[in-house]
């Protein structure tokens, strides 16, 4: 092959490498017509928030090193991440304990209460089992004509890099699937305070954050357990808030 | 020494192109110009009493031939509100508001429109949004609970009926100097080169993590802003 032709090759095929090496799809969610449905009564998939929460730093101060460019790069920076984040939730998870804060009990007590105030009939739990899955396999039998089913695919504490503050944090998946179609109604994802923890980041989804009262943390150690359980309070409800906006 | 020009060549063009690849990934926000909010609205033009839905903000001409190559991303449209060719409607007190019309694009089905106004680090323009049929009658108007937060716009995400053409964005008084108060954490990824002398050369990312407070006022300057997401296409239609 002559140089003219190796130039040519390599100019195509890098143009070719620009063109799709950055082609982050975007997320394009399910959005829910009221006007053009007729659920009435829904249903509640248990299993909505994990049993322990989570403490997850973004980045370090000084970054992660050098990895590789591109999503490539992500997942390595996650791995790190997810190292670091282990010894983090047992301290967080010590630091809970005794209060026996209940995430998953109060966040489906908040939604039936809100989906009653929103009209809705119904309203019974039923079993799923995830399988580290979001979305349903098979639509749980039930009576109501569709079923909710939320999972928060992380919660607990968050913090840029150190020296930064631990401030709450939720990754949520949401779907409303049709019972007797199996049809997806609606399907949406909910960020609270950064795109990163447990849902990929990107636009087009819903991004909620902390408002600037809420109280941070420097080190796990210094946290007062029950200020930390009043904030995934208001998290709990705003989060809970915004999925009935959604119906 | 003509080939080892040439060869050279390839190497810029190699090297170039692959920078070129990674400084085009968009892995953080672009930095925030730092505007005041303004609070009052300064009439360029002679406000109309109905909104001219003739000349909305639409995809070029080259864009709307790519239908297949739309799967799977996203078209932004936007408008600076804060330009003097902005157009302007008298409000329901006569008070002039400025508007922007933005065309819904058509064709694929099951895409998603996200439409309200950029985040700015201190400055949200205060949108209030409508859609429009193909003669600019009102199809749908939003409750103030179908507001959010969808990545980088605070506005309202729908998908488009079968008669809706025209989405319009307009100042909403009653928002004006309203302002929201939020801690934000996220991460800036820096790509990182370093070149050797024979030519070659190693690429890096280096991540930080961020963490900001925003007191963000609503103003009718920023930025007026429609997304249209496009499905990626199922085996089926292929």
């Amino acid at each position: 092959m002559n140089n003219l032709k190796l130039i040519k090759l390599s100019a195509a095929s890098l143009a070719a490498l620009l063109m799709t090496a950055c082609a982050t799809p975007p997320y394009v969610p399910t959005v829910y017509d009221a006007s053009a449905s007729k659920v009435q009564t829904i249903a509640l998939a248990d299993d909505s928030v994990p049993d322990q929460m989570g403490a997850n730093e973004l980045a370090s101060a000084s970054g992660t090193g050098q990895a590789a460019g591109g999503l490539l790069g992500y997942l390595v920076v996650s791995a790190i991440e997810g190292a670091e984040t282990s010894s983090r939730k047992g301290a967080l998870e010590e630091l809970m304990a005794p209060l026996g804060f209940d995430a998953e009990a109060e966040f489906e007590a908040m939604l039936k209460k809100k989906l009653i105030e929103a009209g809705y009939g119904g309203l019974e739990m039923v079993e799923v089992k995830r399988n580290g899955k979001s979305a349903l396999k098979a639509v749980p039998e039930t009576s109501a004509d569709a079923v909710l089913n939320i999972d928060m695919v992380k919660f607990g504490v968050q913090k840029a890099k150190t020296g930064e503050q631990w401030r709450p944090a939720a990754g949520v998946k949401i779907e409303l699937v049709e019972t007797a179609t199996s049809e997806i109604l609606m399907e949406n994802m909910i960020s609270y305070n950064s795109g990163i923890l447990g849902v990929k980041e990107t636009e087009g989804f819903i991004t909620m954050a902390p408002s600037l009262s809420s109280t941070g943390y420097k080190k796990i150690k210094e946290m007062d357990p029950v200020v930390v359980r009043d904030e995934m309070r208001v998290m709990l409800e705003e989060v809970s808030d915004m999925i009935i906006t959604l119906l | 020494m003509k080939n080892q020009t040439l060869t050279n060549l390839s190497r810029v063009i190699c090297v170039g192109a692959v920078a070129l690849t990674f400084s085009a990934c968009k892995t953080t926000q672009s930095k925030n110009t730092l505007k005041p909010p303004a609070l009052s609205y300064k009439v360029a033009a002679v406000c109309t009493q109905a909104v001219n839905f003739d000349k909305p903000i639409q995809r070029t001409t080259e864009e709307k031939k790519q239908k297949r190559e739309m799967r799977n991303r996203m078209i932004e449209l936007k408008q600076d509100m804060a330009k003097k060719d902005v157009p302007c409607i008298n409000g329901a007190s006569g008070e002039p508001l400025p508007y922007a019309t933005f065309e819904i694009p058509t064709g694929i089905e099951k895409r998603v429109v996200n439409a309200g106004a950029k985040f700015d680090s201190a400055v949200i323009f205060a949108a209030r949004i409508t859609t429009h049929d193909k003669d600019g009658g009102l199809v749908r108007e939003f409750d103030e609970s179908d507001y959010r937060r969808l990545g980088s716009i605070f506005g309202v995400q729908f998908s488009p009926r079968e008669t809706e053409r025209f989405v319009l964005i307009k100042a909403d008084p009653s928002l004006i100097g309203k302002q929201e108060e939020t801690v934000e954490t996220g991460t800036r990824a820096k790509q990182v080169y370093n070149y050797g002398l024979s030519g070659s050369y190693s690429s890096g990312t280096n991540t930080q993590g961020i963490q900001q407070s925003f007191i963000r006022t609503y103003s009718y300057n920023g930025e007026a802003i429609m997304q249209t997401v496009f499905p990626k296409q199922k085996k089926a239609d292929k």
